[in-house]
């Protein structure tokens, strides 16, 4: 059966065409009935139309896959059907970063606390959305998982409320943390292991239209054999690294050097080494001096 | 939430009742303009108005702008590196289509998109172009051998290179047709039918400029981005629009050919948008069967292909142009040596991946 929903996220909102149950029930369970107008009508609008479908190949017919397309446009390869809401979430990313240009857009988690908020770009599998749990186990909020959306020339970062992408031994870990927090079905074997994703907390939905201002940047690097080693970035470090995590700079040019060239300026950086999450939260509020 | 070809014309002429429309209805006309590349020329179109509409809408309009904004600064930074590189060996570097509409600037630049950059080069420089361009950092798109051998043998222009930092993609020319159909003009006629942009650059005159662009439109296989391309032309008109221009439009389509062409990309053009063309460019100099035949294949290809467009018949009407633009390019002995190669190659594709005709050399 074919459905058509508005997922009503802040500050995009996407129309989601999809036949796959699996789908709409992790939708409904991640984003809860608030977020999700499943009868959309003709006054409702969404800033992007994305669709799921999933479809049985010619030389496969014993398999359905799941195919992820915005308008006419395929950024994915086909993956299997159970693989299908991470998919969804992926694309949605996808989405984002092709298309706004009205915001620089780092591919970093952002978590604020105080109207505080910090960066956390860094690349797959070094422990960014770990981290991010961490700081919401500590009462921080999410406005991102993946992308954070600077406001061209300001320390402002625009949430963009969304599930946080965890991975393999983290799923656990994580649950443990965040107990009362609704978790999809897992992906497994994706290209990332098995995936699952963690709704965010309530103070996170909350204050989903809420900006924030860059106060700090950190960059997390899991490494099981160092409880914490927290080493200072200077300036040109801090930019090359955020700049290297940037969508969209070759678009907006100047303007996007400018952005990221006040944050590494203004903002004080952090390369982090850690296997226990919670030493990064207890340095950062002590350095941000947030009570705790 | 379908849209009207009358709808969509009134747009581009300020007559469409863009205030009635609901938020469903704004959100699947600003994915119609976008899946036809006319969305940033939408926004520049009504930047004064804009302020009335959905705050969603507003918000796409921008980005719009701001991509094509870039894009047409990249295009004259990609012209100004091109020039020097290619003028050693090729007397004229001609720009071709989207890059020489933005070189021209003015309101025929606004919000004009594309996806790569088209220039035409004297045809025994080619090979000394491609090599020069190869160590600055353009590399051929991968494309299989048998695709390859088409471009060398038979077509007007070399496989797309692709800049490996930059990643514009750029098409050289070394004519508007493919030489295999037999009808290319000599391309001493093309360089003769040149102007200067503002900027010091080369491109076709303006009378070429509507020929070029009416020859791609209908001596070609698919109408694809066909109804940007009308805009483009009827843009073209507006701003030349003169005894000369009209003069030399009909000299040129006597010398070189191509009047069908023409004559359906003006009628099409003065059908939708209300454009007054000279007697000699009218269909009524055309056999009336033959005529009758194109308008109502073409009238329905020139409209964008989309579910929000209404257009009864379309497919069979795409599926007529094809064949109709393979019939221009290729006599018949190798138009069926290429669709049985075509043909097979994609049974053999389907039945053992997509990967067996790579190229070893090119590195995918």
């Amino acid at each position: 059966m074919m459905h058509e929903v508005i997922l009503n996220t802040v500050p995009f909102s996407f129309r989601v065409t999809t036949n796959s149950t699996l789908v709409i029930n992790n939708l409904l369970r991640v984003y809860g009935s608030a977020n999700l107008n499943t009868a959309p009508t003709e006054n409702d609008f969404a800033h992007y139309s994305v669709s799921l479908l999933l479809q049985r190949k010619v030389g496969r017919p014993w398999k359905q896959h799941a195919r992820f397309k915005c308008d006419d446009l395929e950024p994915f390869l086909p993956m299997d059907a159970d693989k299908s809401y991470a998919m969804l979430e992926w694309g949605l990313n996808w989405v984002i970063a092709a298309h706004e240009v009205s915001h620089v857009i780092v591919h970093a988690g952002v978590l604020a606390k105080d109207n505080k908020a910090i960066l956390l770009p860094a690349h797959p599998g070094s422990g960014k959305s770990t981290t991010s749990c961490a700081f919401m186990k500590h009462g921080w909020r999410l406005l991102s998982d993946e992308l954070a959306l600077i406001t061209p020339n300001t320390l402002t970062v625009t949430p963009f409320v969304r599930p946080v992408c965890l991975k393999n031994a983290s799923v656990d870990i994580v649950s443990e943390w965040l107990p009362e927090q609704a978790k999809s079905d897992i992906a497994p074997n994706t290209h990332k292991g098995d995936v699952a994703h963690l709704a965010p907390t309530e103070i996170s939905w909350r204050e989903k239209a809420s900006t924030a201002s860059l106060s700090a940047v950190v960059l997390p690097s899991y490494r099981a054999d160092t409880y914490c080693e927290i080493q200072p970035l200077t300036h040109r470090q801090a930019f090359n690294q955020i700049y290297e995590h940037c969508f969209n700079i070759g678009i907006l040019g100047a303007q996007g050097f400018s952005t990221l060239a006040g944050i590494a300026d203004k903002v004080s950086a952090y390369h982090i080494t850690f296997n226990e999450a919670d030493e990064i939260v207890s340095f950062i509020e002590e350095t941000l001096a947030i009570a705790t | 939430m379908i849209f009207s070809a009358d709808f969509l014309h009134g747009i581009w002429l300020k007559q469409a009742q863009l205030s009635s429309l609901s938020n469903r209805e704004w959100e699947a006309l600003v994915l119609l303009l976008r899946s036809e590349m006319l969305l940033a020329r939408f926004a520049y179109w009504y930047e004064d108005e804009s302020e009335g509409f959905p705050a969603f809408v507003q918000a796409h309009l921008g980005n719009a702008k701001t991509l094509a904004t870039r894009q047409a600064k990249q295009v004259e930074i990609e012209a100004r590196m091109l020039v020097p590189l290619c003028s050693q060996f090729s007397q004229h570097i001609l720009f071709l289509k989207g890059a020489a509409y933005t070189l021209l600037g003015s309101q025929l630049a606004k919000g004009r998109v594309y996806s790569d950059i088209d220039i035409l080069v004297d045809k025994d420089a080619l090979l000394s172009i491609e090599k020069r361009l190869g160590f600055k950092g353009w590399i051929a798109k991968p494309v299989n051998n048998y695709d390859e051998a088409y471009y060398r043998k038979w077509m007007h222009e070399i496989p797309p290179l692709i800049h490996s930092n930059r990643g514009t993609v750029l098409d050289i020319h070394h004519n508007i047709v493919p030489p295999v159909s037999g009808k290319a003009p000599p391309s001493a006629i093309l360089t003769e039918h040149t102007m200067q942009s503002q900027g010091g650059f080369e491109t076709l005159s303006p009378a070429a400029l509507v020929l070029h662009s009416s020859v791609h439109l209908f001596f070609n296989e698919d109408q694809d981005k066909g109804y940007r391309d009308l805009i483009d032309i009827w843009l073209l008109i507006q701003r030349f629009d003169s005894q000369e221009f009209w003069t030399e439009l009909v000299r040129l389509t006597d010398c070189v050919g191509f009047k069908t062409d023409v004559i359906l990309a003006l009628y099409f053009v003065s059908q939708f948008f209300d454009v007054g063309v000279p007697k000699a460019l009218q269909p009524n100099t055309l056999p009336k069967a033959k005529w009758w035949l194109l308008k109502n294949i073409y009238s329905k290809t020139v409209l964008p292909s989309h579910p929000y467009m209404q257009c009864k018949y379309q497919g069979i009407a795409i599926t007529l142009a094809w064949a109709r633009g393979h019939w221009c390019k290729m006599p018949i002995p190798i138009l069926l040596y290429h669709f049985l190669v075509k043909g097979s190659r994609k049974l053999i594709e389907k039945l053992f991946g997509d990967h067996v005709f790579k190229n070893s050399q090119s590195g995918s």
